[in-house]
């Protein structure tokens, strides 16, 4: 009886091991990758699915594993892994931060890989969009940029009288003032209590008339150049004079300001090809158009581009496979595929693909590509310039120091934040 | 042998409690400790002694000044509201009355709420545009236009404590209503017959016999008003113009925005000693009052 049993259970055993054993010889190799989408039923991210289930049909042998990970903690939870030696094989880093990753060693370089690539070539991308390259390396693929465009209530503009597109700034204070209806509805939504919003948004106006914050390096600050300052008193006047947003917009974020133009409480919101889906989503009966954001003259435009790279972090395990994957989704098909939700492909074959070839939507937004820069170089400093620009400005609207006061602050403050060299 | 059995054992049996902590408490702090001596960013793998650089950047920091006196607004405008809201609530329901039971359990709710959730719920409470209580206040005419309330440097950190104060003082409540528990009612009736009135039963009754429980309450309060990230970074993102930014939203917006853990670890030491010296400072005044 005994033996009866003891010979059961080695045999069970014996088939037990040659079952694991078989598994572990099928056993796909992992890529993990880090999304910035709070879930795959986030907007924009079915598409980002979709893709992955064609990358894994082609390579049978690979297991793209996806963590969805809130914008909000995206970057500090890829600061805490970086530090903890624990990072994923690859994932979404946004520009502002690609240099805290790239400096400290933490990103593997591409360049190994894009010589042998038949699919990668650095010459396929506008060249704005390579971020990624630092002292003659590149660490990060691009994936997409946003642009900003006004998104516009029809029915409020007709009610008003105030004609679209507005061509200058001078007009949109017009149409502030048109649009000033309390309680019913202000002119724009502005999230002022968020700063990257404001870093986003008071952007545009200075690139709108050809304005620059510093040089090309980031050590010499341009804040009392006439662009500068121009800019800087029409933005807060938007507030001291023309009353252009409601109340609460000093302490909104973006979800909020696309809420205020969705239960049209203001006629105008700045965003992206993002903002569509959302505002949709909130009021599908919404009637709406888009037109450029403004400069002070006619024909003059601006917006920031900024977006998503990908990379390939250095203490991968599987960094081949990982490579294999973000190859995948630079075909031109493939990036715009995967941009088509949300933002635009840096490639530029991607943008001559569907959708961004038949969609005017999408092409409106392409169109200001023309007229759009990152706001400042890539470099370590940018969340304290953010935060002191956005410090600044609330001051000047709260009413807690006049115009000048505070752009001299905001001047020792980025003084006293950049480097004197690089 | 067997004496030493004996003193032995509670050593052992406390030693897997005593060994997390030291994992989970004692080794994080004292690396806290020492990265407040580097210069230890993001952005290089170089990391240096720096010596006090790190404390003296902060102290000349006016937005660490700003951020350090909203952090004692914050605590010590929530402990005293929670403490003495919840000091007033657990004397009426100290008192005999239909549904107390059903009250005391109603209190619960706010304080069982997760603190994201409540901020959350506050806000759009507090929503300018959108909210109830703009609207409500409107169709009273109190007010004659919606007020920015978390977007307005006057009543931003007046807001959040508000909102503290509802999350907070139930638990004070339940604390001071047990302590009442143990007051001798002889005490009262002796007082009674004495010809001692509420107040002074109050006074040189209720007070001193609820002393130590109202000690540990203001201390807790104080440490986990003081320790508030969650809360603050939900309701207002620690502003306008870091209103109502205290000193763990601004170390996490060193350490995550910034990069700067040096700098943020040097911050947090800072805070464990203003939170240790309030602490002491608290003890001290009730032991001198008894």
């Amino acid at each position: 009886m005994v033996k009866k049993c003891l010979s059961v259970i080695v045999s069970s055993v014996i088939v037990l091991t040659l079952l694991g054993l078989g598994g572990y010889a099928a056993e796909k190799t992992v890529v993990s990758f880090w999304n910035m989408h709070a879930s795959a039923d986030s907007p924009g991210a079915d598409t980002e699915v979709e893709v992955i289930e064609m990358f894994e049909k082609e390579n049978p042998n690979i297991d793209v594993r996806v963590q969805w990970i809130p914008f909000a903690q995206y970057d500090t939870k890829l600061v805490m892994a970086a530090e903890a030696g624990n990072p994923p094989e690859c994932s979404y880093i946004n520009w502002v931060n690609l240099f805290s990753y790239i400096n400290p060693g933490y990103l593997e370089p591409l360049d190994k890989y894009i010589e042998k690539s038949d699919i990668v070539s650095l010459d396929a991308y506008y060249k704005g969009g390579l971020v990624g390259l630092y002292k003659g390396k590149l660490y990060a693929l691009p994936q997409g940029t946003g642009t900003y465009l006004i998104y516009y209530n029809k029915k409020l503009f007709e009610e008003t009288g105030v004609q679209a597109p507005i061509q200058s700034w001078v007009e949109l204070a017009q149409a502030c003032e048109k649009l000033y209806n309390p309680p019913k509805y202000w002119g724009m939504a502005r999230a002022l209590g968020d700063h990257w919003y404001v870093f986003d948004e008071f952007f545009s106006y200075l690139i709108a008339n050809d304005g620059y914050i510093t040089d090309e390096d980031a050590t010499s600050v341009y804040t009392y150049t006439p662009a500068f300052k121009e800019t800087w008193r029409f933005y807060t006047d938007l507030d001291l004079k023309y009353n252009a947003s409601p109340p609460g917009h000093m302490s909104a974020d973006g979800t909020e300001a696309h809420t205020m133009f969705a239960q049209e409480k203001v006629a105008m919101l700045k965003s992206g090809p993002w903002g569509k889906g959302s505002i949709e989503n909130e009021n599908p009966d919404l009637d709406w158009g888009l037109f450029k954001l403004p400069g002070p003259k006619e024909g003059q435009y601006g917006s920031v581009v900024g977006g998503w790279q990908f990379s390939i972090w250095k203490d991968a395990k599987n960094k081949d496979a990982a490579w294999k994957f973000l190859e995948f989704l630079q075909k031109p098909k493939i990036q715009a595929k995967w941009a088509s939700k949300h933002n635009l492909p840096w490639l530029k074959e991607a943008r001559d693909c569907p959708p961004f070839s038949e969609d005017p939507f999408l092409q409106k937004f392409l169109e200001i590509l023309a007229y759009a820069r990152f706001h400042m170089p890539p470099v370590p400093e940018i969340p304290k310039v953010s935060r002191a620009i956005h410090k600044e400005l609330q001051a000047v609207c709260l009413g807690a120091k006049d115009q000048d006061e505070a752009l001299s602050d905001l001047t020792v403050k980025l003084d006293e934040i950049l480097p004197d060299e690089r | 042998m067997r004496g030493l059995n004996k003193k032995g054992i509670p050593y052992v049996l406390i030693f897997p409690s005593i060994a997390i902590m030291c994992i989970l408490l004692v080794y994080p702090f004292f690396r806290t400790f020492q990265i407040s001596f580097l210069e230890y960013t993001l952005y290089s793998k170089n990391r240096p002694f720096v010596g006090f650089d790190n404390y003296i950047r902060i102290f000349s920091s006016p937005v660490f000044i700003k951020v350090l006196s909203n952090s004692f607004v914050w605590s010590l405008g929530s402990t005293f509201s929670s403490i003495l809201f919840g000091l007033g609530v657990a004397l009426l329901l100290n008192r005999s009355f239909k549904g107390k039971n059903i009250v005391r359990s109603l209190l619960l709710i706010a304080w069982v709420i997760p603190v994201v959730v409540a901020a959350i719920i506050w806000k759009a409470i507090f929503s300018a545009l959108f909210g109830p209580l703009n609207d409500f206040l409107l169709r009273l005419g109190v007010i004659d236009e919606y007020i920015d309330w978390l977007g307005n440097l006057n009543s931003a950190m007046g807001a959040c404590i508000f909102v503290n104060l509802w999350h907070t003082f139930p638990f004070f409540t339940l604390m001071i209503t047990a302590g009442f528990q143990n007051i001798p009612p002889v005490l009262y009736e002796a007082a009674a017959v004495d010809g001692a009135s509420a107040w002074h039963k109050f006074r040189y009754i209720t007070l001193p016999e609820i002393r130590m429980i109202l000690t540990i309450s203001g201390i807790l309060c104080f440490i986990w008003s003081m320790n508030a990230f969650a809360f603050l970074y939900t309701f207002t993102g620690g502003g306008p113009m870091y209103a109502t930014t205290i000193i763990p939203l601004q170390i996490w917006r060193t350490a995550f925005e910034d990069r700067l853990f040096g700098e943020a670890a040097a911050t947090a030491v800072i805070m464990f000693f203003i939170i240790a010296g309030g602490v002491f400072v608290w003890f001290r005044i009730s032991k001198g009052e008894s």
